[in-house]
């Protein structure tokens, strides 16, 4: 089927919606490598006025900060008798406003000391009741969008009558500018929302003609907004523009209200503007916009602006849809070759890059210490495939702040590896030293960006879950680890592992589907053979630093899913235990293999042999349906780990074999099928549970062999047989569906899943049902399926 | 090109056999007001019914909640046309389990536009791109909106090409009737394409070895054009309605019949083009669509009314007014 139905539909819906206007048709987002990281050379944006990503860093644009930054103010007129953030609910609250003996009550109990400052608490209480009275009042202006020409109605003439002559009432006599500004913004508010907009303008003129408060920028937005209702473009455009540079927390409303849509309306905008850098502004928030190229717009910054936090972000901007578009994203391939090179089928991407290379060549001369511009021309060097003239503006170059070096070093890492078209030992270790210490000496990290606070003191496996900004999809390892991937590929099966940019989790466990293609997927099946292979490529490869690194990156995640059971890495050769554990599991699932897996077992560490204690009882057995999850109930004394378990079932195994013993068939049936995927303690044989296809230990005809065997021999008691016959039959219902294929739902009237039934029947696939149904009705585990299996009771009726 | 175009209108105005099917068009802006041109289109063609969009659903992901957006504002009187609503619905406000309440919401705006607007309506027409994850909400809704008509109001809904030649996979929805949309057939994020909107390959791909869909079946063709701005490689911007004849004041190059490069950054009737851009114009071409009318024709489908996609103030102009009644008479 060919699709094009949703875009071309969703793009027409778009383009029709809004005519004659060029609509965004999705533009450049960031998920991909983000090797030039913004993270690293602004200081994860903190460092900036100029940053309008904000869905990027919620930290600066989320409603926290905002209201935070509102109520900090508040905390400092009320002399810090109140922490700022205990403020956030007392303003920011569903209910309104109670009375206020009653609203001063509950202000004082969050008092942090006993400063005696009534009267400022009782001018902030009485502001409070206003703004809330305001609040209720505009709520009511907000349609609902499901109306149709209802807007109106909701307006109440009287209400804005009397809270505006309240307000002017208060703002006469206020005495505090914090009040008086807040006054005034509840007034301009007002307005806004009557569309009285000569006002909003008399408002804000009057009282923020020369304001650099925050409250007075939220005034700005207004006062911009009212002018754009009134067809005053230029100033509109204007004044959004300084509500952008200058306050993040209406960054995003002002800038998604900008409209410049012509040259002229560029100039008139810039032809109001009283500086320098608010022309630079107006070009910032042109080039900004993803869909736009910048290039023209840091070319002005540059000019009239010189070295310009503007200017580098712009550059950091089109560096990053660069990488989107050359870099090999997830799946590409990275084998380059001359008839498929990505940078070369991408031609229009290259001669962009060439023009960003001249021009960034050009700002050379102005940078300072912190060496943004060899950077920034570096990196797209290197994005040229240019190394030589990467390593020559990197070298010598490196910038004082370390975060930025950290950059310096990313790119001087990836320029190294990709000059190369082999890496020796001594390569190798140079690059190991150089990631190690761009990650502060932490054995592996997801991220160079989360070598910050948050990894610092956390465990190894701690960071292993955490990856920074979750928009962010690619990390310097794992860009970084492909690359030297196609170094290595069919040349050492160890290096290949950890190389391939993954992590066990993602990879070795991923593989572990009985339908696994190892041609279509061009990666071996988990196996105990492919273990062995592993085993025997670990003990002949070089230990250089980049194998420990990415050994440690890769195996660091070589834990099960639950969150108190895991293996500990604490040195590069315990990688030999993680896979000798591995194969032992596998062995396993193999009755006739378990002797090889207790060897093994035996000979592992304790710390690796009994990392996987389980609290099921795989010989118990249940009518009731199978509950996955960890019993609420832990039986401690029934732990087991997997060394025992092995045991164990030796011995079931061992004694049936010698003495043709139907209970320790039986015992071994009921535990085959609860170590499977199907059953509870699947945990045991498996390291991740897949909830859409059977994954793991799948195979129950080795549990039906066993109780087919307990059955022929003879249990001597009717309920035993009764319950082998039931685990059985659900024997028989997981090999069956394993080969049905999908079981679609039909939503009105279960067609399909009563054709699954009719064709398990008719292919032979009831017969322990049926046994069940003639030959053992009258046995007390019968009533008890009939009352607890509904899949029997639809079997029966 | 604009020659051939011209030759198979004159074709087509020499030869007019008698129209075979009710001719409708599709308004799908949000301010309804016609012009001198689109009136006597209406007039001419004697069109009795209008596929006006009412609104827009989609889903607002801050506030978790479906929403309609692009209201339609009546700016003149509608006159004697037989209004049918339409109601274009974002896929992904399926993806939630709120069809009943979609519904109950989609019915009641569309009541109350109606009234406002003293409108009659005896069919709702909704359009969506339903997919696997979707179908089962979206014909739910479908059924739910029927039942809250109470067969005051027939459903009908939009069927795409790739819906059409798999009924199996994709369902067929639970409707009285269907509008297979024949046109936007093409890789429209290909800079290579020729025109994503209509081709004869394309359709062909779709229209032939295949049973008759299981509905009966009205055709929306399209009469719009468009402009497609490449930047870096990728589609960028779509530019509506856009004058050839405009782009010779602008720093572009030709490079081909429909493709042209911008040669330094500036502003276009509101679009920032960036140097290098590679536009590429899509056209409805009369010749195009006549062809499409004879692949149709040859097909084993029927055809009730045919709505042309849309009625637009710009494109319109473009075409004979005696083209569309022509070019439905070649479809069975």
């Amino acid at each position: 089927m060919k699709k094009i139905s949703f875009l071309t539909l969703l793009l027409t819906f778009i383009n029709i919606t809004v005519p004659k206007h060029g609509q965004n048709c999705g533009g450049y987002y960031m998920y991909y490598h983000m090797l030039f990281d913004r993270d690293l050379v602004f200081s994860s944006g903190k460092s900036l006025t100029s940053f309008n990503l904000w869905n990027y860093n919620s930290s600066l644009y989320g409603t926290y900060p905002i209201q935070l930054q509102n109520t900090t103010e508040w905390a400092n007129f009320l002399e810090n008798k109140y922490i700022a953030k205990d403020l956030i609910p007392f303003i920011y609250r569903e209910g309104g406003f109670t009375n206020h003996a009653q609203e001063m009550s509950n202000l004082k109990q969050a008092r942090v000391s006993d400063k005696e400052i009534s009267q400022k608490e009782t001018v902030f209480i009485n502001y409070l009741e206003l703004s809330l009275q305001i609040e209720k009042h505009l709520k009511a202006y907000a349609p609902d969008p499901w109306s149709y020409e209802e807007k109106e109605k909701t307006k109440n003439p009287e209400e804005y009558n009397r809270l505006v002559a309240k307000a002017n009432q208060m703002l006469q006599v206020a005495q505090h500018q914090i009040i008086k500004e807040r006054l005034a913004f509840q007034l301009i508010k007002l307005h806004r929302y009557e569309e009285n907009y000569q006002e909003v303008l008399n408002a804000f003129e009057r009282n923020f003609a020369a304001t650099n408060s925050f409250i007075g920028y939220w005034a700005m937005d207004h006062y911009a907004g009212a002018l754009a209702s009134m067809g005053r473009k230029a100033e509109a455009n204007y004044y959004f523009s300084k509500v952008y540079v200058n306050s993040p927390s209406r960054r995003e409303s002002a800038y998604l209200s900008i409209s410049i849509n012509s040259e002229q309306e560029m100039n008139e905008a810039k032809s109001l503007c009283q500086s320098n850098d608010e022309k630079l502004a107006l070009h910032f928030i042109r080039g900004i916009e993803t869909k736009n190229l910048a290039i023209d717009d840091i070319d002005f910054i540059f000019k009239n602006g010189g070295n310009h936090e503007y200017a580098r972000v712009l550059m950091s901007h089109e560096i990053n849809k660069l990488e989107y578009l050359l870099l090999p994203q997830n799946g590409d391939s990275f084998e380059y070759s001359s008839e498929d090179d990505p940078i070369k089928s991408k031609d229009e991407a290259v001669n962009y890059m060439n023009r960003l290379i001249t021009l960034n060549k050009l700002m050379l001369p102005k940078d300072d210490s912190n060496k943004f511009w060899y950077l920034s021309l570096g990196y797209l060097h290197f994005l040229n495939k240019d190394y030589a003239s990467c390593k020559a503006v990197l070298d010598g170059n490196t910038p004082k702040d370390e975060s930025l070096k950290r950059q310096h070093a990313v790119i001087d890492i990836l320029n190294y590896v990709s000059s190369k078209s082999e890496l020796s030992i001594v390569d190798e270790n140079i690059i190991g030293h150089k990631l190690y210490e761009i990650n502060s000496d932490n054995e592996t990290l997801s991220s160079v960006s989360t070598v910050s606070n948050e990894t610092s003191n956390t465990s190894y496996y701690a960071t292993n879950y955490y990856r920074k900004g979750s928009e962010d999809y690619n990390t310097i390892n794992e860009y970084l680890f492909k690359l030297i991937y196609t170094k290595v590929k069919g040349k050492n099966d160890f290096k290949e592992l950890v190389f391939n940019g993954q992590t066990i989790d993602s990879d070795i466990y991923d593989r572990d589907f009985p339908e696994w293609n190892e041609n279509e997927q061009g990666k071996k099946a988990l196996s105990p053979e492919y273990i062995a292979e592993l085993l025997t490529a670990f003990e002949t490869t070089e230990k250089t630093k980049l194998v420990e690194y990415a050994s440690r990156y890769y195996f660091g995640m070589g834990k099960n899913f639950d969150s108190d059971v895991y293996y500990y890495i604490s040195k590069f050769s315990d990688i030999k235990y993680v896979l000798n554990e591995l194969k032992a599991t596998l062995l396993m699932r193999k009755p006739e293999k378990l002797a090889e897996a207790i060897e093994i077992f035996e000979k592992l560490p304790e710390n690796f042999s009994n990392t996987t204690t389980r609290y099921t009882d795989p010989f118990a057995m249940t009518a009731k349906p199978i509950i996955l999850e960890t019993p609420e109930e832990i039986n401690y004394e029934n732990a087991l780990d997997k060394l025992t378990l092995a045991k164990k079932l030796q011995i079931h195994y061992e004694k049936a074999k010698a003495t043709n013993s139907a209970i320790d068939y039986y015992y071994l049936g009921l535990a085959y099928y609860n170590l499977s995927y199907y059953s509870d303690s699947w945990k045991f044989l498996a390291y991740y549970r897949c909830t859409t296809k059977p994954n793991g230990f799948t195979d129950n005809s080795i549990s039906m062999n066993f109780l087919n065997k307990a059955l022929t021999i003879g249990l001597g008691n009717r309920e035993l047989e009764a319950k082998a016959h039931f685990m059985a039959a659900r024997c028989e219902l997981n090999l069956f569906t394993q080969n049905y294929g999908e079981i679609r739902d039909n939503y009105e009237d279960n067609l399909n899943f009563y054709k699954f039934l009719f064709d398990i029947k008719q292919q032979g696939f009831q017969k322990n049902f049926a046994v069940l149904k003639n030959t053992y009705f009258n046995t007390q585990f019968y009533q008890d399926i009939v009352s607890e299996c509904s899949y029997f009771n639809y079997y029966l009726n | 090109m604009v020659r051939m175009a011209l030759f198979f209108t004159l074709l087509l105005v020499g030869c007019s056999p008698a129209p075979k099917h009710e001719i409708s068009f599709y308004y799908w802006k949000q301010d309804f007001n016609l012009n001198q041109s689109q009136k006597a289109i209406l007039e001419f063609n004697q069109v009795k019914k209008l596929y006006v969009k009412f609104f827009d659903v989609t889903w607002d992901s801050r506030e978790n909640k479906a929403k309609p957006i692009s209201k339609i504002d009546f700016k003149i009187p509608v006159g004697k046309f037989n209004i049918i609503p339409c109601i274009f619905i974002e896929n992904q406000v399926f993806k939630q389990n709120n069809s009943a309440d979609i519904a109950l919401k989609v019915y009641g705006l569309v009541g109350k536009i109606a009234e406002s607007n003293k409108l009659q309506l005896n069919e709702i027409q909704i359009d969506c791109d339903w997919t696997d994850a979707t179908q089962k909400a979206y014909f739910s809704f479908l059924t739910q909106l029927k039942k809250i008509s109470q067969n005051k109001q027939i459903i009908t809904s939009t069927l795409r090409l790739h819906q059409f030649k798999y009924p199996k996979k994709t369902g067929v929805p639970p409707v009285e009737k269907a509008v297979l949309m024949c046109y936007n057939m093409g890789k429209i994020d290909n800079q290579k394409t020729d025109n994503s909107i209509i081709s004869e390959a394309e359709l062909k791909k779709y229209i032939f070895e295949i049973d008759p869909y299981p509905l009966p079946l009205d055709l929306a063709l399209p009469s719009y054009h468009w402009g497609l701005i490449y930047r870096l490689g990728k589609l960028t911007l779509i530019v509506n309605d856009i004058d050839r004849n405009q782009l010779k004041s602008f720093a572009f190059t030709k490079l081909s019949e429909n493709k042209f490069r911008a040669d330094s950054n500036f502003y276009y009737d509101n679009t920032y083009f960036c140097k290098n851009d590679i536009l590429r114009i899509e056209e409805s071409a009369p010749s195009t669509l006549l062809k499409c009318a004879e692949i149709l024709e040859k097909s084993n489908h029927h055809f009730n009314d045919i709505i042309f996609y849309h009625i637009s103030s710009n494109s319109i102009s473009n075409y004979e007014k005696n083209f569309f009644s022509n070019l439905t008479s070649y479809i069975h």
